[in-house]
C-alpha cells in the first residue's frame, strides 16, 4: 500500500530558539504543539498554502469538519496505542476490530479534506489512487467480516458450580433486568446502571475460544493479512490539525474582544508593515490594548525605541515579535492590514535573570548577542532588542550599543532595538518614541520621534514614594 | 407515587408558619397538654396547627380521615400498629446499606460478604413488599369513605395486585435462601474493547439441558446451540470480583424498591401522631360533654360558630356547664371590635376566637355545635407583653409598635390579625388616635382584624363598614353595641 504524505513542508533553515517564544511570552498563550511549529518558520510558497487553510476555516462548516477530522484521527491514535499484546487473545480480537474501525473513520474524513485547500491536495490524491480505494475497500469487508465473527463471541453465560463451564448465550435475560422490568411496572425507580469495564480473565478468553474454534481460526486469518498496513500513518496529520484549530480559536477569542486579524501579504522583498498591530499576549488582561502601526522596509529597516517607563516599548517589541513569528508559519496576524516579508530568520534579546557565575551581566549580554549574530550569518533576519546593554555603566555600555548598530546594519538586517540611551537621538538613525502627553500620561502609542527625550521616570518614582523630597521626609520623620 | 394523610397532593400549596409565641399566648400549649398528654403525638399535633393551610381541599382531607378515624378507633389504632413496622424495616434496611458502602469503602468486598448482603437486602425488600400487601389487607376490612385512606388503600392494593409485585417477591425469595456454593449462572458482554462491560446473574432455565439439575432450582431445558466448555480457571481472584460486583449489583437494585417504599410510607408514622392527639382530643372533650363538630369550610363568607367553648377554660373547670359558649359571627371584610369592662371575658373571646381559626384549619374539629370557616392565609397575634419593669410603659409601647410594623410589613391580603388591648400602654386617647389608621391600613389591605380593646372612644373613629362593634356584657355574654 502507498504512503500516507505528510501535510506540513519542513523548513529548510534551523529553528528558532525556544526562548524567544518565552521572551515574547508565548508560551502561556499556545500549547506546546502549536510553538514547536511557529519555531519553524516556512517559506513562501508554505506560507501561502497554510494562510489559504486559514482562510477557508472563516467558514463555520470547514471548520467543524475539521474539528471531526481531528477527533476521528485522535479516536485512532488512542485505538493504536490500547492495542496490547499482554492482553487476553479475545481482548487483543475486539481491539484489532475497534483499531480498523478507527483507521477507516479517520481516512474518510482525510478524504474529503480536498476541498481545504492545497495543503490537503497530496492527501486528497492520495485517497483517491485506485490502489488506496482498494486497500480501503477490502479493509472494509474484513471489519465486516471480523465484526460478525465476534459478534457470538462477545456474549456468553457462565454456569459456576463446582466447576466452571461456559455456554454461548442468545437470548438469557440478566436478573437485573428482571428485576428492573418489575420495579418499572410497580411504579418505581430501579437504579442506574452501572457501567465500570473490567479486563477480561484469560481463562474466560481461551474457554471462548476453543467455544468458537472456527470464528477463531477466521479471524487470526483476517488479521494476518493486515501487517503490512501503518494504521497509525493518518495520526501523522494530528499536530497539523490541532495547530490550524487552536490558531482559529484564537482569532475567534480575539474577534469577540474586537481585536481584528488579518492574512498579510507576503512582500518580495525585506519589509515589515503593518496597520494596528496588537500584542495579543495581552489578549486575558482586563484592559484595552493599544494598537500600533510598524513601517520596516529597506530604506528604514532600523530603528531605536526610546520613551517613557511603562509607556508600552516592550509591549511593541512583542507585538511585532509575536505577529511575526504568526506570519512565519503560516497564520493569521493581529492587525488591521499587514505586507510582511518571510524572514528566514527571527530572533530577540531580552534581559536575562542576574544568575552569573563566572561572568557579569555584560559579558554575558555581548556573548549572546554575538551567538545571535552568528545564527543570522547568510541570512536578513529580523532581529528585536530589549535594553540591551542597559545595566552597563551609560558610556561603555553606549559604545556597545553604538557599535552592535553598525554591525546590525552593515548585515542588512532589520531591527528594533529599545533602548533608555536617550542619546540615540544624536545618531542618523530613525527613532521611535513611547508617546506621553503633556500631564505625563502614557498614550502607549509609539511614533516617530522629534523632540526631547525623557524617561519621565521621576512621575513613577514620585508616586511611591521613593522621590528625593519624599525620601528626605521619611528620614526627617524617622529622626524626630 | 404520593401517599400522605395531611396532603392530598404531592406538592402542596404553601403554608404559613405562625410565630413560636402563638401557641402560648393562645395558652394551647396548656389547654392541649391537658388534652393530649403524649407528648409526641402533641409535638406533631403542634407542628400541623402552626402550619397554616388555607387551601379548602386539604383541610376538608384532614377533616375526613378524622371522622373516620373518629367513627371506627380500631382502624386508627391498627394503622398505626402496621405503619410502625413500616419504621422498623427502614432501620434495618438503612444497617444494611451502611454495611455496604463500608465495604465498598475499604474494599474488602468478598464473595461471602457480597453474598450476605444480597441476602439481607433481598429478605429486606421481601418483608417490604409483604408489608404492603398487608396494609392493602388492613384498609379492607373497613368501609372506608375518607379520599385520603381510599387512596392509601387502592395504591397499595393496585401494588399487591401486580404481577411484578409477585415476580419480584419471587426473585427475593430465591436471594434470600441462596448460597454462593449453588451451582449459578453469569451472563457476560463484551465491550468493543474487549474488556468485560457486563457480568450479571442470570436465571438456570437459560442454561442448556447437559447442565445438572441443584436441588431447589427447576431447570427448563433449552436445545443448545453448540455444546459447553469447560474453562480452566488460573486466577480465581478475576472471577471472585466478577461475582461479588454481579452480587451487589442485585443487591442495589433490591435495595432501591426497599428505599423508595419506605421513603414514602415511613412520613406516614409522623402523620399519624397528628391524627392520634387529634383523636385524644376529641375523646377528652367528649369526655366533658361538649359538642364537637367539623366546620364547614366555606371562603369568602363570615366565619360563623354556635355555642363555641374556650378550650383553656374547659380544661380549668371539671363541669362543662360553668364556661360560657359564645355565639360570634366574624365579619367577612374589615375588623370587629369587642369593648368590655375588665374581666367581662373580652381576652377568652379573642382567645376562642383564634383557636376557632388554628384549629379548623388544621382539620380539626371544633368545640361547638355548628360552624362555619373562612380560611385565613396567615394568622397574626398581638397579646400584652409582661415586662421586665412594669412602669416602663414607653418601653412597652414601643415593643407592640414595632410588632404592628412587623404585622404591616409581612401580612397580605386573607390575613387575620387579632389584637388583645393594643396600646393600653398608652393614653387612651393617644392609644385610639395612633390605632385607628393602622386598623383602617389593614382592612384596606384585605386583612381581616379582630380587636378587643378598653379604648371606648374607638368606635366614633371607624366607620361600620370599617368595623363591626361588640360589646361583652357582665355575664360574659357578647352583643352587638
Amino acid at each position: 500500500m502507498m504512503t500516507l504524505p505528510p501535510l506540513l513542508t519542513p523548513t529548510p533553515h534551523p529553528p528558532l530558539p525556544r526562548r524567544l517564544l518565552s521572551d515574547l511570552r508565548m508560551e502561556g498563550l499556545l500549547s506546546e504543539n502549536a510553538l514547536s511549529l511557529l519555531c519553524r518558520p516556512c517559506g513562501e510558497g508554505e506560507i501561502r498554502r497554510r494562510q489559504q487553510i486559514f482562510a477557508r476555516m472563516e467558514e463555520p462548516s470547514v471548520c467543524c469538519a475539521m474539528t471531526e477530522c481531528l477527533a476521528a484521527l485522535e479516536t485512532l491514535e488512542s485505538a493504536c496505542l490500547r492495542l496490547n499484546t499482554s492482553a487476553p487473545a479475545l481482548t487483543q480480537y475486539c481491539l484489532h476490530a475497534g483499531r480498523m474501525a478507527a483507521y477507516l473513520q479517520a481516512c474518510d474524513h482525510l478524504s474529503r479534506t480536498g476541498a481545504w485547500g492545497e495543503l490537503f491536495a497530496e492527501t486528497s490524491a492520495y485517497f483517491a489512487h485506485p490502489e488506496t480505494e482498494q486497500a480501503l475497500s477490502t479493509l472494509r469487508e474484513d471489519l465486516r467480516r471480523l465484526e460478525a465473527l465476534l459478534l457470538p463471541l462477545r456474549r456468553g453465560l457462565l454456569a459456576v458450580g463446582d466447576r466452571y463451564r461456559l455456554y454461548p448465550d442468545r437470548e438469557a435475560i440478566s436478573e437485573e433486568e428482571d428485576l428492573a422490568a418489575c420495579i418499572t411496572a410497580l411504579g418505581l425507580t430501579p437504579p442506574a446502571v452501572r457501567s465500570a469495564a473490567v479486563p477480561l480473565p484469560p481463562s474466560l478468553s481461551n474457554a471462548i475460544l476453543s467455544l468458537y474454534p472456527t470464528e477463531a481460526a477466521e479471524i487470526e486469518e483476517i488479521l494476518a493479512q493486515q501487517t503490512g498496513i501503518d494504521f497509525l500513518a493518518p495520526a501523522g496529520h494530528i499536530p497539523a490539525l490541532k495547530f490550524f484549530l487552536e490558531i482559529h480559536a484564537l482569532t475567534a477569542r480575539a474577534e469577540a474582544k474586537g481585536i481584528p486579524h488579518t492574512l498579510p501579504a507576503i512582500a518580495p522583498t525585506p519589509e515589515y508593515c503593518a496597520e494596528a498591530l496588537i500584542d495579543i499576549s495581552l489578549l486575558t488582561a482586563d484592559r484595552s490594548i493599544i494598537p500600533n502601526d510598524a513601517r520596516f522596509t529597506e530604506k528604514d529597516p532600523f530603528f531605536f525605541l526610546i520613551g517613557a517607563n511603562g509607556g508600552g516599548k516592550t509591549t511593541y517589541l512583542r507585538a511585532l515579535g509575536i505577529n511575526l513569528l504568526l506570519f512565519g508559519a503560516g497564520c493569521p496576524i493581529f492587525a488591521r492590514s499587514a505586507r510582511i516579508y518571510p524572514f528566514p530568520r527571527v530572533d530577540a534579546h531580552f534581559p536575562a535573570d542576574e544568575r552569573f557565575t563566572h561572568t557579569g551581566r555584560l559579558e554575558d549580554e555581548v556573548r549572546r548577542v554575538d551567538a545571535m549574530l552568528a545564527e543570522c550569518s547568510g541570512m536578513t533576519a529580523f532581529l528585536l532588542f530589549n535594553e540591551t546593554f542597559s545595566g552597563a555603566d551609560g558610556e561603555i555600555g553606549f559604545a556597545h550599543l553604538e557599535r552592535l548598530a553598525a554591525d546590525l546594519t552593515a548585515a542588512g538586517h532589520f531591527c528594533l532595538f529599545v533602548t533608555h540611551f536617550h542619546r540615540v537621538t544624536d545618531s542618523a538613525y530613525p527613532i521611535l518614541t513611547a508617546g506621553v502627553t503633556e500631564g505625563e500620561h502614557r498614550t502607549f502609542r509609539i511614533v516617530r520621534f522629534r523632540g526631547s527625550a525623557t524617561s519621565h521616570a521621576n512621575h513613577i518614582l514620585r508616586r511611591h514614594g521613593l522621590d528625593a523630597d519624599s525620601l528626605e521626609k521619611r528620614r526627617t520623620n524617622r529622626a524626630h | 407515587m404520593h401517599i400522605s394523610l395531611l396532603h392530598p397532593v404531592e406538592k402542596p400549596s404553601p403554608a404559613t408558619p405562625v410565630k413560636p409565641d402563638l401557641l402560648y399566648h393562645l395558652s394551647l400549649d396548656r389547654s392541649l397538654a391537658r388534652l393530649c398528654p403524649d407528648e409526641a403525638s402533641r409535638k406533631v399535633l403542634f407542628a400541623v396547627i402552626t402550619q397554616i393551610t388555607a387551601d379548602p381541599a386539604e383541610i376538608n382531607y384532614r377533616q375526613q380521615i378524622l371522622a373516620e378515624f373518629l367513627r371506627t378507633p380500631a382502624l386508627a389504632e391498627a394503622l398505626s400498629a402496621c405503619i410502625a413496622h413500616f419504621s422498623a424495616l427502614q432501620t434495618a434496611q438503612k444497617d444494611a446499606e451502611r454495611e455496604a458502602r463500608g465495604i465498598g469503602a475499604s474494599r474488602t468486598a468478598t464473595v461471602t460478604s457480597a453474598k450476605n448482603l444480597l441476602q439481607t437486602q433481598a429478605i429486606c425488600c421481601q418483608r417490604t413488599l409483604l408489608s404492603v400487601t398487608n396494609l392493602a389487607d388492613l384498609l379492607d376490612q373497613y368501609p372506608l369513605a375518607a379520599e385520603g385512606l381510599v387512596n392509601l388503600r387502592d395504591i397499595c392494593r393496585a401494588m399487591a395486585e401486580n404481577p411484578a409485585h409477585s415476580r419480584l417477591l419471587h426473585l427475593c425469595r430465591k436471594y434470600s435462601e441462596f448460597s454462593e456454593r449453588d451451582l449459578l449462572a453469569y451472563r457476560f458482554t463484551l465491550a468493543p474493547d474487549g474488556r468485560m462491560a457486563e457480568y450479571s446473574l442470570t436465571d438456570l432455565r437459560h442454561l442448556p439441558a447437559e447442565t445438572q439439575k441443584k436441588k431447589g432450582f427447576p431447570l427448563r431445558t433449552k436445545t443448545p446451540t453448540r455444546p459447553g466448555v469447560p474453562v480452566e480457571i488460573q486466577d480465581r481472584e478475576d472471577y471472585d470480583s466478577l461475582i461479588a460486583s454481579a452480587f451487589a449489583a442485585l443487591a442495589a437494585h433490591f435495595s432501591s424498591v426497599t428505599r423508595e417504599l419506605l421513603q414514602t410510607l415511613v412520613p406516614l408514622t409522623h402523620e399519624l401522631r397528628f391524627y392520634t392527639a387529634a383523636l385524644t382530643y376529641a375523646a377528652a372533650l367528649r369526655e366533658k360533654g361538649v359538642p364537637l363538630c367539623f366546620p364547614e369550610i366555606t371562603p369568602q363568607t363570615p366565619t360563623t360558630a354556635e355555642g363555641l367553648y374556650d378550650l383553656l377554660l374547659l380544661t380549668e373547670f371539671s363541669n362543662r356547664d360553668r364556661v360560657i359558649p359564645h355565639t360570634v359571627s366574624l365579619p367577612a371584610e374589615g375588623g370587629l371590635l369587642v369593648l368590655g369592662e375588665n374581666g367581662s371575658g373580652k381576652t377568652v373571646f379573642l382567645r376562642s376566637l383564634a383557636t376557632l381559626q388554628l384549629l379548623a384549619q388544621a382539620g380539626l374539629p371544633l368545640p361547638c355545635t355548628r360552624a362555619n370557616l373562612n380560611p385565613c392565609t396567615a394568622l397574626a397575634l398581638q397579646f400584652s407583653h409582661r415586662e421586665e419593669r412594669e412602669d416602663n410603659a414607653a418601653g412597652r409601647f414601643e415593643q407592640e409598635v414595632r410588632e404592628l410594623a412587623d404585622m404591616v410589613e409581612g401580612l397580605e391580603e386573607g390575613a387575620m390579625v387579632f389584637l388583645n388591648e393594643t396600646f393600653q400602654s398608652t393614653a387612651y386617647t393617644e392609644g385610639a388616635e395612633g390605632l385607628c389608621p393602622i386598623l383602617r391600613h389593614f382592612g384596606a389591605c384585605g386583612i381581616r382584624w379582630i380587636l378587643v380593646s378598653h379604648l371606648t372612644g374607638l368606635p366614633a373613629m371607624l366607620s361600620s363598614k370599617e368595623a363591626a362593634v361588640y360589646r361583652m356584657g357582665a355575664d360574659y355574654r357578647i352583643s352587638p353595641a
